[in-house]
C-alpha cells in the first residue's frame, strides 16, 4: 500500500508539472508583429466625396471619461491621417466650409473588471431542491467566483459622411482600430497609420 | 601399519558411498543453511513491480491539424507510472502534453465589409491522461524488451488562435487514445535502470472551428526506473 500511494504521489505531482508546462503561443511574438489593423467601411462609392475636415486634437476615450489631446503622439497620428487623406486626393479643409467627411482621431482605453461565479458541481441550491421537504440533503458550498479584468487600448479611426445627412445625422463610412503593443510610440505612430491605409484601396477621391 | 590400511579402506568406503549417493553433500549444505540462496530468480521475474518512465521527443501532425498547425513546433513529452506483471502485461497511467504551433505571416482577411490584417498564431496543446496497457514481448529481465501500447483516455485540448495579441480559443476536455509500439533497454542485466524509446498514433474526436479530428505520430526516447 505504501508503495502505491508512492506511485499515486508520483503521479501528482507530474500533473502539477505538465499544467505548470502549458505554453504561451504568443510570448515570442514581436511587439510589432502583435499589431493589428481592423478597417470596416460602407458600400458607398468614395469617389463621391473630395474634402474632409480633422479637428487639432485626439479624443482621447476612457470607460465613461473623455478628453481632447495634444501630445506628440497624438500630433503625429493626426499629420499621418492628412497625409494619406490628401495622397488619395482628398482635400483638407475647415469644419466651417462644409467639408464632404468628418474624421474623427481618437484612441480608446476601456477596462473592465468584475466577479464572475465559477460554477460548482458540489453545490446543493436550496431552492432548486430534489424535493424531499425537510431534509437537509447536502447544503455543500455556495458557488465561488473569479475575478477577471480585461483591457483594451487602441486606435480609432472614424470617418462620417456629413455631405449626405438624414435625420441630421451622419453616417459612417469607414472606421478603423489600430490594435497591439507600440502603437502609442512616436516612432511607429505614422507606420501603424499607414497600415490601415493601406488595406482600403478602395478609399481615394478619383 | 595395520591401521593405516585399515584408515585407507575406511576412506575408501566412505568414498565410494558418497560415490553412490551424488547428493548427500547438498543435502546436508541445502539442510544447514535452511535458505535456498542457489538458482534463485530475479524479484522481477517473480512479482508485479512498478516502473516509472519519462520521455521526450516530437510529434509530426496529421490531418486537419497538420494544415492548421504544421510548422513552428511540434514537440511532446510524457510520464507515465506502470505495473508490470511478472508474465507479459502490465498497466498504467500516462500523463501526455503534444504541442503544435505554427505562424503565418501578416496577410489581411476579407469578410464582407471588413478587412483585418494581422499575424496569426496557430496553436493546439493537448494534456493527456490515458489509462494504458502493454503486452510486452520479452521476459521482463530481457536486456531488449520491445511492447504494443494501447491507450484510452481524455485529453484537455487548447486549441488558441491568436490574430496579434487577440485570441479566440476553445478550451475543452476530449476523448483521445494512443496506440504504439516500443522498446525497453536495461542498462545493467537485472538491473533498475534503463531507456525506453516508443512511436506512437495519437487521436482524439476533438472539433474546433479550426481543426477536426486531431491525429498525430510521434516518436520520443527516455528513462525509466523500475523497483518492486
Amino acid at each position: 500500500m505504501k508503495r502505491i500511494s508512492k506511485s499515486l504521489l508520483l503521479l501528482v505531482c507530474s500533473v502539477g508539472l505538465l499544467a505548470a508546462c502549458e505554453r504561451d503561443p504568443v510570448n515570442d511574438l514581436d511587439p510589432k508583429d502583435s499589431q493589428v489593423f481592423i478597417t470596416n467601411h460602407s458600400t458607398t462609392d468614395f469617389t463621391g466625396y473630395k474634402t474632409f475636415s480633422i479637428p487639432d486634437s485626439v479624443l482621447v476615450v476612457e470607460n465613461e471619461k473623455s478628453a481632447k489631446m495634444v501630445r506628440t503622439q497624438d500630433l503625429i497620428f493626426i499629420d499621418r491621417i492628412i497625409q494619406n487623406l490628401t495622397a488619395r486626393g482628398f482635400t483638407r479643409v475647415a469644419r466651417t466650409a462644409k467639408p464632404d467627411l468628418e474624421v474623427t482621431p481618437a484612441q480608446i482605453s476601456y477596462t473592465q473588471s468584475g466577479y464572475v461565479p465559477t460554477y460548482n458541481p458540489w453545490y446543493y441550491d436550496p431552492y432548486w431542491g430534489y424535493g424531499y421537504g425537510g431534509y437537509g440533503y447536502g447544503y455543500g458550498y455556495a458557488p465561488y467566483y473569479s475575478y477577471y479584468s480585461y483591457n483594451e487600448n487602441y486606435w480609432y479611426i472614424r470617418i462620417a459622411d456629413v455631405k449626405n445627412l438624414s435625420n441630421n445625422q451622419a453616417a459612417v463610412v469607414w472606421d478603423a482600430q489600430i490594435r497591439g503593443d507600440g502603437i502609442y510610440d512616436t516612432s511607429s505612430v505614422g507606420t501603424v497609420v499607414d497600415g490601415v491605409f493601406a488595406q482600403s484601396a478602395y478609399l481615394k477621391a478619383n | 601399519m595395520k591401521r593405516l590400511l585399515l584408515l585407507a579402506l575406511l576412506g575408501l568406503a566412505f568414498g565410494s558411498e558418497a560415490q553412490q549417493n551424488p547428493g548427500y553433500n547438498k543435502k546436508q549444505d541445502y539442510e544447514y543453511r535452511s535458505v535456498p540462496t542457489r538458482n534463485i530468480t530475479s524479484p522481477f521475474e517473480r512479482y508485479t513491480h512498478y516502473q516509472i518512465t519519462a520521455r521526450y521527443g516530437v510529434a509530426s501532425p496529421l490531418g486537419s491539424l497538420k494544415d492548421y498547425a504544421g510548422g513552428m513546433a511540434k514537440y511532446h513529452y510524457n510520464l507515465s507510472g506502470e505495473f508490470i506483471y511478472p508474465k507479459n502485461f502490465s498497466f498504467g497511467l500516462q500523463f501526455n502534453y503534444s504541442y503544435f504551433k505554427d505562424r503565418l505571416p501578416r496577410r489581411i482577411y476579407s469578410s464582407g465589409n471588413q478587412d483585418i490584417s494581422s499575424i496569426e498564431t496557430h496553436s493546439l496543446g493537448a494534456t493527456s491522461l490515458h489509462a494504458f496497457g502493454k503486452y510486452h514481448f520479452a521476459s521482463t529481465n530481457a536486456p531488449i524488451r520491445p511492447y504494443a501500447m494501447l491507450g484510452l483516455g481524455a485529453s484537455g485540448m487548447r486549441n488558441l488562435t491568436y490574430y496579434g495579441y487577440l485570441e479566440d480559443g476553445k478550451n475543452t476536455l476530449a476523448f483521445s487514445g494512443q496506440v504504439g509500439l516500443g522498446a525497453r533497454f536495461l542498462f545493467t542485466k537485472g538491473g533498475n535502470l534503463g531507456a525506453d524509446v516508443q512511436a506512437t498514433y495519437f487521436y482524439s474526436p476533438f472539433k474546433s472551428s479550426y481543426v477536426s479530428n486531431v491525429a498525430n505520430v510521434s516518436a520520443s526516447a527516455g528513462l525509466f526506473y523500475r523497483w518492486w
